[in-house]
């Protein structure tokens, strides 16, 4: 009978142990996604008023300091003129515990960078 | 001392133990507990004598098999554990993880596709827009697409992929329409199906992925070098009137 136990107990902590290391896979893919689309609604609006302002920059940097994001480099093109390239390029570091082993976390860093580039549609007379 | 102590503390157990072998019973006294129950131990058994033996011995060979079961159902079930381990919980958590995997490549590519689209209203003539009409030479505008998705998807001119693109292989724009005042009548339908009500760029590209995960044993069961994405995105053109 504590045989039986034991090894019920082994089985369930490693299937607890599998499923938080498998969980959390998915933790940096998430915050990227995030990261991903705050900066497209930041080159969305630099499309439309031509280029980075410092506002924006300064929101951005929030905003993904909010999600986790450390060390974020925030580069964008200041200003463009209608059919000009805009470009923005993000980087950050995420930094989270991770499971190495069956009773060992560690902190991981992963480098995150979105960059893109559009076209600058801003009309000046 | 210790050793005298020890010795004086064992004497009265053995003057028990040989009350026992007499069969006389044991001193009553607070040393001599574990002498009485030995006491009782062997009183028992020569007490019961052949047929107790018998029941001992049964109840030794079911204590026995007993165990025996015991440890064969968990050998059993640390197996049936580290099946399911391998044949249930592995290959699910890897099929979510390659989906997940595959949409987020996906998602990347389609936001890729749609600043593109969106770049190419750059390609607008804004004499005509200047007559609240929009029109978009398409030479333009696909020149305007090549370079933007290129730039956007980290890609060489030719749209074959750099080191670090999602791509893993030839891009290639399989349709790029452009649906102005000029030259269409709304509602119609792009060559995807969607029903189009505005003036929008319609691109479709197809775009070769890999899985990330057991990626040799996937395409091998596909028989395939890659996985062809085949990405259609249809952008409205803004128009302030």
């Amino acid at each position: 009978m504590p045989v039986k136990a034991i090894v019920t107990g082994v089985l369930l902590v490693l299937m607890v142990v599998l499923l938080v290391s498998f969980i959390e896979y998915f933790l940096p893919l998430s915050v990227k996604a995030d990261m991903d689309m705050l900066c497209r609604s930041t080159l969305l609006r630099m499309e439309n008023a031509g280029g980075l302002r410092s506002d924006e920059e300064e929101a951005l940097n929030l905003e993904l300091g909010k999600i986790g994001l450390t060390g974020i480099n925030i580069d964008g093109s200041p200003y463009a003129k209608q059919g000009r390239n805009l470009n923005l390029r993000v980087e950050g570091y995420y930094t989270y515990s991770k499971l190495r082993s069956l009773f060992k976390r560690e902190d991981v860093t992963v480098h995150m960078v979105y960059d893109k580039t559009t076209m600058s549609r801003k009309l000046v007379n | 001392m210790a050793i005298q102590k020890h010795r004086g503390q064992l004497a009265p157990v053995k003057e028990d133990a040989v009350e026992a072998e007499r069969g006389t019973g044991g001193s009553r006294g607070s040393r001599s507990n574990r002498g009485n129950r030995s006491n009782r131990g062997n009183r028992g058994t020569t007490r019961g004598g052949s047929g107790d033996r018998c029941d001992r011995g049964e109840r030794s060979s079911r204590g026995n098999n007993a165990t025996r079961g015991n440890r064969g159902s968990a050998v059993l079930e640390v197996l049936v554990g580290v099946a399911m381990l391998v044949f249930v919980v592995l290959p699910v958590f890897s099929g979510v993880m390659e989906k997940y995997i595959l949409l987020e490549k996906s998602r990347i590519i389609r936001d890729a596709v749609d600043l593109t689209n969106i770049s190419a209203y750059n390609a607008l003539d804004t004499g005509e827009l200047g007559m609240v009409r929009v029109d978009m030479p398409k030479s333009e505008a696909m020149k305007i697409f090549m370079d933007i998705l290129a730039a956007n998807l980290s890609l060489n001119d030719d749209l074959t992929p750099k080191p670090d693109s999602v791509a893993e292989g030839l891009v290639q724009v399989s349709s790029l329409e452009i649906y102005a005042t000029y030259n269409t009548d709304f509602p119609t339908t792009c060559p995807n199906g969607t029903t189009i009500v505005r003036p929008c760029v319609h691109s479709c590209i197809n775009i070769p992925i890999k899985p990330s995960l057991f990626r040799s044993v996937i395409l091998n069961l596909l028989g395939k070098d890659h996985i062809d994405a085949v990405v259609h995105v249809d952008s409205e053109i803004p128009l302030d009137n």
